[in-house]
């Protein structure tokens, strides 16, 4: 474990949808919310809560990574049929692209201030070493500099062929191996070296989404947290966490920042590490690279 | 001919401090240093809008080895933390434009709150000593009147404010607020506080230039909005149009009962 840490919680976002499109009519209809509709007016849009994660871990001291993804448009780059699916608004609706100058300039902001930048592998690409790289390429380029890993979107794993690729086109490491309904330690306390080398994935502890009812009763939820995270405590765990972007608006996911914030809070008082993967991978001693080449997925 | 209010115009103002023996100090040098030259330069920039022309003049001011004081707003088209830390980057000091006061429209404990957590996202792009107020000729309230409480600048680990914190009795203050040198109307918040009254008006970049050639004065402040400097003829004659029209509401202003 990291220096006098006895447990790590490391903290995660996946930038899937950054702008309330026609996800506003969604909810107003689901709800039966008129309030939703205020994010299709101009200048207003509730799933753009970086400012708000940034001053949350700045207040608190901890850095985060940010997986950003570069996938494909609904409209030029999936095929027509798709246009009018559900799935298909579902996977590519609001994409957005990274060389947006809002995602430009908050790539640097979040660059500039010490949080992590990784990639957020798209649909297609768990498969797909060409696309990944491309993928990676993009992201670098806006970046600036190499990432060093990321998660996969819709945690989409072709195992072990999707970490084959990721160590192939030189990310360190993956947190893709989880679940989007399950939280608890159920891939180990540990990192995992798939390949017994310098590649490495955090299991995903906890998305948010699996949480219970964390609207209707923050505390159940809570207890949840704080459970799993004197578990990490008991058994020198390293716990990943991820939490979209989108649910740190109060509008649209209430509850859900001061869930984040307690965790933070809590495995601060508990004496944990708490940062983004690639600072805890940097940290890590790593085995030897083996002598032949890894054999490719 | 050169047209005032151009790049040109710019880089030869520049030249005509340096050619006079000038000294260029940032704000953060002026307000930290324990004897100040005889004859300086302090050329603060408010970047309002285009944050291009902003990192270009800082490109213009660094072949030149001057070094000056760029203040940002904190709207999104300003503040663009690629251009933020690459002005940082070329040698000069970065400030944050503020003006909270009317983004909280005069609740002073909102402000300092809206002002504290603006100063720490600026702060996590680069270093940041000094502040500056942005005054918007439309809002009824001045942002300077932030630190009308008890405030003060050490609570946020700031040597100063460029409004309030210099000597304007000592140094003597120019600003290009209305594409003019001349104080006068179009100045509605950009003035300088208390005394200070000033013995010299120019009009032109020229007649500025031939001030400082001249000697005229020995410490002088100039306030450079980088938008209101052209690159190409063509952005010259839309930011003079644009700034007749911003004056003629500025002149319906000063009218008002």
């Amino acid at each position: 474990m990291i220096d006098d840490h006895n447990f790590a919680l490391c903290l995660t976002h996946d930038v899937d949808r950054p702008y309330k499109t026609y996800h506003a009519l969604y909810y107003a209809l689901r709800d039966r919310d008129p309030d939703h509709l205020r994010s299709l007016w101009p200048g207003t849009n509730s799933f753009w809560t970086f400012d708000r994660i940034l001053e949350l871990e700045d207040d608190l001291g901890v850095r985060s990574a940010f997986y950003f993804l570069s996938e494909q448009r609904l409209f030029g780059d999936r095929p027509p049929r798709e246009w009018l699916t559900k799935d298909g608004w579902r996977l590519f609706g609001g994409r957005y692209s990274v060389d947006d100058r809002r995602i430009d300039d908050l790539i640097a902001e979040l660059d500039a201030g010490g949080w992590e930048v990784g990639l957020h592998g798209s649909y297609e690409s768990p498969t797909d070493r060409e696309r990944l790289a491309a993928e990676k390429r993009i992201i670098e380029r806006v970046l600036g500099k190499p990432i060093r890993g990321g998660r996969q979107h819709y945690l989409n794993l072709s195992i072990p062929k999707t970490w084959a690729h990721h160590a192939a086109i030189g990310l360190d490491y993956d947190c893709s191996l989880g679940s989007s309904d399950r939280y608890g330690f159920e891939h180990g306390y540990s990192v995992r070296r798939p390949f017994d080398d310098e590649f490495v994935v955090f299991p995903l502890t906890i998305m948010e989404l699996a949480l219970p009812n964390v609207e209707t009763d923050i505390e159940g939820a809570w207890r949840e947290c704080e459970r799993l995270l004197a578990e990490a405590a008991d058994n020198g765990a390293v716990m990943t966490v991820l939490w979209h972007p989108r649910f740190f608006s109060e509008l649209d996911f209430p509850n859900y920042a001061e869930l984040y914030r307690r965790l933070i809070e809590r495995a601060q008082e508990l004496g944990g590490w708490v940062g983004p993967p690639g600072a805890y991978y940097e940290q890590l001693d790593h085995p030897t690279p083996p002598i032949t080449p890894r054999q490719p997925g | 001919m050169v047209a005032d209010f151009s790049d040109e115009a710019y880089a030869a103002l520049l030249d005509a401090g340096l050619d006079a023996g000038y000294e260029f100090l940032t704000v953060r040098e002026y307000l930290s240093a324990d004897e100040l030259p005889d004859r300086f330069l302090i050329v603060r920039h408010d970047v309002d809008r285009k944050p291009r022309n902003a990192l270009q003049m800082a490109r213009t001011e660094a072949v030149r080895e001057v070094s000056t004081t760029y203040y940002y707003r904190i709207i999104p088209k300003t503040f663009r933390p690629e251009l933020i830390r690459q002005t940082e980057a070329l040698g000069h000091e970065v400030g944050y434009h503020y003006e909270d006061l009317d983004s909280a429209d005069g609740d002073i404990e909102a402000a300092h709150k809206s002002f504290d957590r603006n100063l720490r996202r600026f702060r996590r792009l680069c270093d940041v000593d000094t502040v500056c107020m942005h005054g918007n000729p439309l809002t009824p309230h001045d942002n300077r009147d932030l630190w009308s409480g008890g405030r003060v600048y050490a609570d946020y680990d700031l040597l100063g404010e460029a409004y309030l914190s210099m000597d304007f009795e000592d140094v003597t203050y120019f600003s290009d607020t209305g594409r003019t040198w001349e104080d006068g109307p179009l100045k509605v918040k950009d003035h300088t506080m208390g005394e200070g009254d000033k013995q010299v008006q120019v009009d032109s970049t020229w007649e500025l230039i031939d001030l400082l050639d001249a000697g005229e004065v020995d410490r002088a402040c100039l306030l450079v909005h980088p938008n209101r400097w052209a690159g190409s003829y063509a952005e010259l004659v839309a930011e003079r149009t644009k700034d007749a029209a911003t004056n003629v509401v500025k002149y319906g202003l000063q009218l008002r009962p």
